[in-house]
């Protein structure tokens, strides 16, 4: 079965190692960045899944990060989490097709479920387009 | 109406906003169609077989259709432009989860409007009508005080 990768990208220690270790229990291949210019060189050198980013970090934000993945990786799901939301970013993410906007503090259950699920839907799409 | 038509609905309570964005529309060359009540987007979903390239959406009917509304957007390649007055960030994120292609803020200007319908029709691969349009900086009365970049 295929071993499913997820790439964390966090500027904030703490979260990157609370979802790096959950999703590692998880079974997944777990990537971490602590800023968008270090997830676009991981990209280029790996396959992924689905890009789990938050928002409000240094240099490159991640709608900024989520612009240039869909330019680059179009495929790859992006789902945005701040801990600073508000309508203006969750337009903006709207329009830069990501496919989730989770508000923190998150449940990592939740927010388990929800990447899970894009993944799961992502598989099957692939298996359709296969066949 | 040809197939080359691009269609447009507007399902909005707002009679005056629907009015003038069907004429708005209209004087960009699409072909579009206002309907003001929760009853005639039933109507449409259910028994119209036309396919509309694009349909702006008040919240209201959007949130109230909700799953039909999806289904016939899937069924037609439709996109589904949100239009709300007051949104939240929860409301937002809603919307985001349904797979809306955009979400306008009330007021938007033509220029947003223009933006909007260039980005459905660029992903669909047909070409906008109003550049050239958009190049003079007016469209049938309208002012559209264009930004020449915007449409390709």
């Amino acid at each position: 079965m295929h071993e499913r990768s997820i790439l964390i990208v966090d500027d904030e220690l703490l979260i990157r190692d609370l979802l790096y270790d959950y999703f590692n229990s998880q079974g997944w291949k777990t990537a971490i960045a602590e800023n968008g210019e270090k997830a676009l060189q991981i990209l280029d050198e790996r396959e992924v899944d689905l890009v789990l980013s938050d928002i409000r970090m240094p240099t490159m934000d991640g709608l900024v990060l989520t612009e240039q993945i869909k330019e680059s990786h179009p495929d790859i799901p992006v789902v945005l989490m701040t801990g600073y939301p508000s309508v203006e970013t969750a337009v903006s993410a709207l329009r830069s097709r990501v496919v989730d906007y989770v508000t923190k503090p998150f449940n990592i259950n939740q927010l388990y479920k929800i990447v899970e699920a894009q993944v799961s839907s992502e598989e099957d799409h692939q298996e359709n387009s296969d066949e | 109406m040809n197939e080359n038509d691009v269609n447009i609905l507007v399902a909005n309570p707002q009679v005056d906003e629907t009015e003038n964005l069907c004429r708005y529309f209209t004087a960009m060359g699409y072909c579009s169609f206002g309907i003001p009540d929760i009853k005639s987007v039933e109507t449409v979903i259910g028994s119209d077989t036309r396919r509309y390239d694009l349909a702006f959406v008040d919240c209201e009917f959007l949130f109230e259709m909700n799953d039909k509304l999806f289904q016939w957007s899937e069924e037609y390649s439709t996109e589904i432009v949100v239009m709300s007055s007051s949104p939240t960030v929860e409301s937002v994120i809603n919307v985001l989860r349904m797979g809306v292609f955009d979400c306008l803020i009330r007021p938007f200007d033509l220029h947003e409007l223009s933006r909007v319908v260039a980005r459905v029709l660029e992903r669909k691969g047909q070409r906008t009508r109003h550049t050239v349009c958009l190049n003079t900086g007016k469209i049938d009365g309208f002012d559209v005080n264009c930004n020449k970049e915007v449409v390709s």
